[in-house]
């Protein structure tokens, strides 16, 4: 019997059970709607788990990821249909291209601090978002890009490969904040001039972490764009849709804590369907009064308020 | 001689907060800075460790230039800072605070623990290691300044104030931690108010008042300088 | 270069950045007071704009006048908001980033609320005088244009005496200043807020009002001028009431050149080279710090 109590007790059963109802999940789900859902709450938390890297751990919020997004979606799409190069590649090279721009982006707008830095990085957005929409002789301007052969034919191989980048992604996040890097992003959250007095070259850091937050943001952009079959600049530059809607996973579910974004991403997908099949006409505005409810009610977002009272089983 | 400072100035639009300030300290000694509030001691803090860039003036560490140092510079060239206003990184353990600091020098999150649970050992907060910083009462807190900043193996260390607000005991206590620091051959620049205290510790004395250096020398030199007194307890305490 | 397409070009510019800078000073005031940028900014500009659209093609009330209605009605929404939906996250201490989403959340909910009520279609005012120009030399100025930068400045006049001269403006200052040193002063902090939020909505509710005689309304308007007032608010020197009219002259310049010497389609891309541009070598605006 004590085997069995340690084993309840394993800090990792939360995560290992996890895992285990989301490999059999579509053997579970025969129905195409709820693996679809099932696939959009993948997207969501990993989006959710990129962001709070950088706005969680490192405290630097941002509200233009959109253009690491689209920077991926676009990067992938155009690479394939232009060039032909294979979109499992692609997929590498979303996130590539979305960690270079990272640089200068980061090199300009970390010069500012707080609500000055969440929006500045958003006008880039809004840049990328312009160059993608009249450079028409590459990026086919507002028609936007159509995909005939998706990197994978079936839902459930999709609903597959979004779990295991997702997979992927948490772990990498996990392993970065147990680790020199991830002491260092929370340094610079908790307080920029002890970190300074400690050895920490803060823009560097923050750099560092936008950087691995862009990667993976372009990774999901990419698997998007797959997903989706079709991109155009609306959708992916998307302030509304894409930008605050990372903010808006990571902000419901906790920021800063490891299970924040897959809690969020549950939230807003049940939430955004809900009022759709319920409101139709008026679903947005439905999800919009939701989000101010929500926001006005839990200020720490679900896990932080939930951690207040179960203490260590979510660990930071 | 292991930091020199020269007609260090600086001027903040007009108003010269550290004017022509000149002073040595040697290896392994303990010198104190004192004056009165406002004097300037916390800006030669910042000066020296890049948090504001000298007016006018040189700073040689080590026989480096530092006048253009940025702050992590500076504690990786071996000089490192305390706050006077504590800044606890209120979301860590006070092991993991302690941790960050030592990661200035060490990649190894293993060897970074090994060693910030040897300077808790070393601070004596080893008990409260796995307390989140932002409980801890204000004793524990300026200690936890020290540990961390020990943690960063600096060889020479400014503590910026590190008992004002502290009892008789946690004093004591203090004090007694200064100088197992400089057993540990840690060189110490030391801001305090607390006079009996910087008194008992301080190999030399370096009284700043309105931004000037008015006086250097023993601690009994000082204590009984005239110009020293009367900066502050004012004039007429002094002529009497 | 023809010199009198350049003046043209210039004056144009000049008069609309009037209205941007009045756009952005609702802004960069609550920005001041709150250290929050408020989201759901252009939504009220919106919300201005719909008021004189209805009190024109309903009542036939000329747009100028109905500034008397929208000014007081977006006065009572911001206090609404301050008071109701953002003061009990200052209360809970929640972080700023959740201030900033309530924001875009209300944002999302007034357009949404603008698309059931009056659909996505654009709606125009046309009066007698919405084409009338007035003529120096080849230089023409839309009249519309010129009333409403002029009115711009009136108002802004009118926020600086307020703002300097009234124990109210004067708290308003010293919260902007340093928010712990008023509290201590026993300035009642939660409702200086209030009385922010809800000036900066009336001010940006009376450039919506202005606005609309010389552009269209339509539910998604908001997004467009939410950024168009940061972009301002931080070309200007974010906190600045002087910095709003600077930057918003900037902006309203540079899309104006950019339209007519590069093409019509990129304008909005120029404003945004600006920021990026002052960003780098200015962080802190064109007017710097000085705060009201």
């Amino acid at each position: 019997m004590t085997k069995w109590n340690d084993i309840l007790k394993n800090r990792h059963l939360p995560a290992v059970l996890l895992a285990l109802i989301a490999l059999v999940l579509p053997l579970v789900l025969r129905n195409e709607y709820y693996l679809h859902l099932a696939i959009l709450i993948l997207l969501w938390t990993a989006l959710g788990a990129s962001w709070n890297l950088l706005g969680g751990y490192t405290g630097q919020v941002s509200f233009g990821h959109s253009v690491f997004f689209g920077m991926g979606a676009y990067v992938s799409l155009l690479l394939h249909t232009k060039l032909g190069v294979s979109l499992w590649m692609g997929l590498l090279y979303a996130g590539i291209a979305a960690s270079l721009i990272a640089i200068p982006i980061g090199w300009i707008c970390f010069r500012l601090r707080g609500p000055y830095f969440s929006l500045s990085i958003l006008a880039f957005s809004e840049v990328l978002r312009l160059i993608v929409l009249h450079w028409k002789e590459v990026t086919e301007g507002a028609v936007g890009i159509l995909l005939i052969n998706s990197i994978v034919d079936s839902k459930v191989s999709f609903y597959y490969l979004m779990l295991i980048v997702t997979a992927i992604i948490l772990l990498v996040v996990n392993f970065v904040v147990k680790r020199k890097l991830g002491f260092y992003f929370i340094a610079i959250r908790d307080d920029e001039e002890a970190a300074e007095a400690l050895g920490i070259y803060t823009t560097r850091y923050k750099i560092y972490s936008l950087m691995i937050s862009a990667f993976f943001t372009g990774v999901m952009g990419s698997l998007f764009a797959n997903y989706t079959s079709y991109i155009d600049p609306y959708i992916v530059f998307s302030v509304g849709d894409v930008a605050i809607a990372m903010v808006l996973v990571v902000v419901l579910g906790g920021i800063g804590t490891f299970w924040g974004p897959l809690v969020g991403a549950i939230c807003v997908v049940m939430v955004n369907e809900g009022s759709r099949l319920m409101f139709a006409n008026a679903s947005v505005l439905i999800y919009g009064a939701l989000v101010v409810i929500v926001i006005l009610f839990l200020p720490k977002g679900v896990v932080g308020s939930l951690k207040q009272y179960t203490g260590k089983w979510f660990h930071a | 001689m292991l930091l020199e400072v020269n007609g260090l100035t600086k001027a903040f639009a007009g108003l010269v907060a550290v004017n022509e300030v000149d002073f040595t300290v040697q290896k392994g000694e303990i010198l104190g800075l004192i004056g009165p509030n406002g004097a300037g001691k916390t800006t030669i803090f910042h000066l020296l460790t890049g948090y504001y860039t000298p007016t006018a003036g040189t700073v040689l560490f080590n026989g480096k230039d530092m006048t253009r140092v940025t702050p992590p510079a500076a504690c990786r060239l071996g000089l490192t800072r305390t706050f006077q206003i504590v800044k606890p990184l209120v979301q860590l353990t006070v092991l993991e605070n302690v941790m960050v600091g030592a990661f200035a020098k060490i990649g190894n999150a293993k060897k970074a623990k090994e060693l910030a649970l040897e300077i808790l050992e070393f601070t004596g907060q080893l008990a409260c290691k796995d307390m989140l910083a932002g409980n801890l009462t204000l004793g524990m807190r300026k200690r936890l300044e020290v540990s961390r900043a020990l943690a960063t193996q600096p060889e020479l260390l400014l503590l910026d104030e590190t008992m004002a607000g502290l009892n008789s005991k946690e004093i004591a206590d203090a004090v007694k931690l200064i100088m197992k620091i400089r057993e540990r051959g840690i060189t110490l620049v030391v801001i305090e108010h607390v006079m009996k205290a910087i008194m008992s510790i301080s190999d030399r004395i370096v009284v700043i008042n309105y931004g000037k250096k008015i006086m250097e020398g023993c601690p009994d030199a000082v204590c009984n300088d005239q110009q020293v007194i009367q900066a502050y307890l004012g004039a007429d305490y002094a002529k009497r | 270069m023809d010199l009198s397409i350049f003046i043209q070009t210039v004056t144009s510019g000049v008069l609309l950045g009037g209205l941007y800078g009045l756009i952005a000073l609702g802004m960069t005031l609550i920005f001041g007071v709150m250290r929050i940028i408020n989201l759901a900014h252009g939504e009220f500009l919106m919300i201005g704009m719909y008021v004189s659209y209805i009190l024109f093609t309903k009542f036939g009330v000329d747009p100028y006048v109905s500034i008397v209605v929208s000014v007081p009605l977006l006065f009572v929404i911001g206090i609404a908001i301050q008071r109701f939906l953002l003061m009990p996250l200052i209360k809970a201490k929640a972080p700023g980033e959740n201030q900033i989403l309530m924001t875009a959340g209300i944002g999302l909910v007034l357009t949404n609320a603008a698309l059931l009520i009056f659909s996505p279609n654009y709606f125009t005012v046309l009066t007698t005088y919405s084409n009338a120009t007035a003529s120096i030399g080849k230089i023409s100025v839309s009249l519309p244009l010129l009333w409403d930068f002029l009115i711009c400045f009136g108002i802004t006049g009118i926020l600086y005496l307020f703002i300097m001269k009234t124990d109210t403006g004067c708290s308003i200052r010293a919260v902007a200043q340093n928010i712990d040193s008023a509290r201590l002063m026993g300035i009642n902090i939660d409702r200086i807020m209030i009385i922010t939020f809800g000036v900066g909505a009336a001010l940006v509710g009376a450039a919506g009002t202005l606005l609309m005689p010389i552009f269209y309304v339509f539910p998604a308007i908001g997004e467009l001028f939410t950024l168009k007032a940061f972009i301002v608010t931080v070309l200007g020197g974010m906190g600045s009431a002087l910095g709003a009219l600077v930057g918003g002259v900037t902006l309203g310049v540079v899309e104006q050149m950019g339209a007519t010497y590069i093409s019509m389609a990129l304008k909005d891309a120029l404003g945004f080279v600006i920021f990026v541009l002052v960003l780098i070598f200015r962080p802190s605006g064109l007017v710097g710090k000085s705060r009201f």
